[in-house]
Order: C-alpha cells, then sequence, then structure tokens
C-alpha cells in the first residue's frame, strides 16, 4: 500500500476525493450515502475533513491519531 | 504502477512549495480506483502511520507478546511506545482517544509502557516465579488492574488524598509492585507522597529514577 500525504492538499481535491467515495461534506464534517455522519469505526470520534485518513479496506475513513492506527494495522495488517 | 500516478504521487507529498495543490480529474480517478483496489491510503503524516506500524511490530512488543494475551493490552503498551515519540500536542489527541475508548485505565496501561515500567514489572517478578504461566498470571493482574499498581499524579490531585489513597492500595492490596509518576509539575507531589509513605511500609524496598520530564518511585515488596 502506498501512503500519500494530503497535509498540503487543498480542502477541494479532498472534497472531490470522498464525493467520488460516495461522501460528502459539510461544516468540515463527513457524511456517508445516507446522510450520517461518518464516525471512526475504532475510537468513536466524528471524522472532519481537516483530520482525516482514508485507508483501503472496504475504503475505511478514520479520524487521523495514532490509535486508530494501530487498531486498523491490527485488524488489517501492516499492508505491505 | 501508471506514471501518471507516480508523478501525481510525487507531487502531492512533495505539498505546497510544488504549488500542486489541486488534483486532475484523471488523478482523482486514478486515486479512486487505487483505493478501491487498496493500492492507496491517504492521511496527513505517512510517515507517523510507518512509525505506528514498527511500533506495532517492534521487539519490545513481540517480547511482551509471550506474556500477555490480550490484543486489547498490546494495541495500548504499543500505543505506549509510541507515544514516547510524539510532540506535546500530538500526544495530548492521542490521550483523549485513549481515554475515549480505554478510559482511564487504559491510559494507564499505555502510560507503564511509554515510560518503561512494564519492563521493570517483569524485571522483579520473573526472578520470583516458578512458571511461565505464573509469570502470566501477575502481568496480567497488574495490566487488569492497573490502578493497584501504579498512580499516575495530575494536577488535579491533592496531596493529601494522594497519600491516602497510596496508604489505602499498600494496605488493601499489598502489590508486589507500586509506582508513583510525577511528571512536569506533578514530581513534587509525587516526592511529597513519597517521603510521607516510605517509613510506614518497611516491607518494601524503593527507588528512584529522575529524568527531565518526571520522577518515579517505584516500591517492590521485600521477598
Amino acid at each position: 500500500m502506498e501512503l500519500v500525504s494530503i497535509k498540503h492538499v487543498s480542502d477541494e481535491s479532498k472534497i472531490a476525493l470522498l464525493n467520488g467515495l460516495g461522501y460528502t461534506v459539510q461544516k468540515n464534517f463527513i457524511f456517508d450515502s445516507e446522510g450520517k455522519k461518518v464516525v471512526d469505526k475504532y475510537v468513536g470520534v466524528e471524522v472532519k475533513l481537516d483530520n482525516m485518513m482514508i485507508l483501503p479496506g472496504s475504503t475505511i475513513i478514520l479520524d487521523d491519531n495514532e490509535l486508530s492506527m494501530a487498531l486498523y494495522i491490527q485488524e488489517y495488517g501492516s499492508g505491505d | 504502477m501508471d506514471q501518471e500516478i507516480k508523478d501525481a504521487l510525487s507531487a502531492v507529498s512533495k505539498g505546497a512549495t510544488e504549488g500542486f495543490l489541486t488534483w486532475s480529474k484523471n488523478e482523482l480517478t486514478s486515486f479512486i480506483e487505487g483505493l478501491k483496489m487498496k493500492k492507496f491510503g491517504f492521511l496527513k503524516s505517512p510517515e507517523m502511520m510507518r512509525q505506528v506500524k514498527e511500533d506495532y511490530n517492534s521487539g519490545e512488543i513481540k517480547f511482551y507478546e509471550k506474556y500477555v494475551d490480550s490484543t486489547e493490552k498490546k494495541i495500548l503498551l504499543s500505543t505506549g511506545i509510541t507515544m514516547r515519540r510524539l510532540s506535546i500536542d500530538r500526544r495530548g489527541i492521542l490521550i483523549a482517544r485513549i481515554v475515549n475508548k480505554y478510559r482511564s485505565e487504559g491510559l494507564h496501561v499505555a502510560y507503564i509502557s511509554q515510560n518503561e515500567m512494564l519492563i521493570k514489572y517483569l524485571g522483579y517478578l520473573i526472578p520470583r516465579v516458578t512458571s511461565i504461566d505464573s509469570l502470566k498470571s501477575k502481568i496480567s493482574n497488574i495490566l487488569d488492574d492497573i490502578d493497584k499498581h501504579a498512580l499516575f499524579i495530575n494536577q488535579t490531585h491533592k496531596l493529601e488524598d494522594l497519600i491516602t489513597k497510596v496508604e489505602t492500595l499498600l494496605n488493601a492490596h499489598s502489590p508486589d509492585i507500586f509506582i508513583i509518576d510525577g511528571v512536569g509539575e506533578q514530581h513534587k507531589k509525587a516526592n511529597k507522597v513519597f517521603e510521607a509513605i516510605k517509613e510506614k511500609f518497611r516491607e518494601y524496598s524503593w527507588s528512584i529514577e529522575t529524568t527531565q520530564t518526571r520522577e518515579i518511585y517505584t516500591f517492590k515488596r521485600i521477598n
């Protein structure tokens, strides 16, 4: 898996990526196709555009923090 | 990998200095396909993800795995290793996430990994057990009931309450090891707690570890 930094990518590009995956963005929060806020499945916080990770494995959108990273690795492996 | 995507990835990773902030439609389509095919991941710091992987697969965690069966505890111990490298701001966010999921008890397990105290627990226990199962049981006992074996002082703690708490824990549970950890300014409280109790519990030997950022007082049962 290639890890791509989005630290300097514009919000417009990030939103376009999310739109392409079936998500929308309103007031920095991410919504799924059913209109529900996306919640990090590991730590239970609502994911924001300015602090998101998008990882493969049913295209998981997570809060960008080291605990979610570790739990993702535990579930999906190192992805190398 | 398609050269256009390689070029796009390279430009994205280089960031604003390259003036590349907006993806073209072709690049976007390729990234979306790449996500679906599990080729790409997108996050602020790929380096941090690599570090977390390294910590999760580290020799230290592989060592703990011999004595710790719980996958939850493994995550907390691994996260504690990661905490050693984080900035104060980043660590604060991580602490909030840990507490949100695992409560303060989970955070304290991460702390004993962060400050390398679990290794010291093992060093104390190994000469005193007769089997691996016994060692695993004692480690499990510590991690499952961490607050009976360690006190992490924060600014909200009152000195009198801390002294009472430590005395109560030592009298009620007689732990093999008990640690008092005072980070930053809290090292003064940690010292006062230590001074208040050290003569009252002669069945314990004690040691002090001082670093630039914390003081750790370790009480070990003498037997």
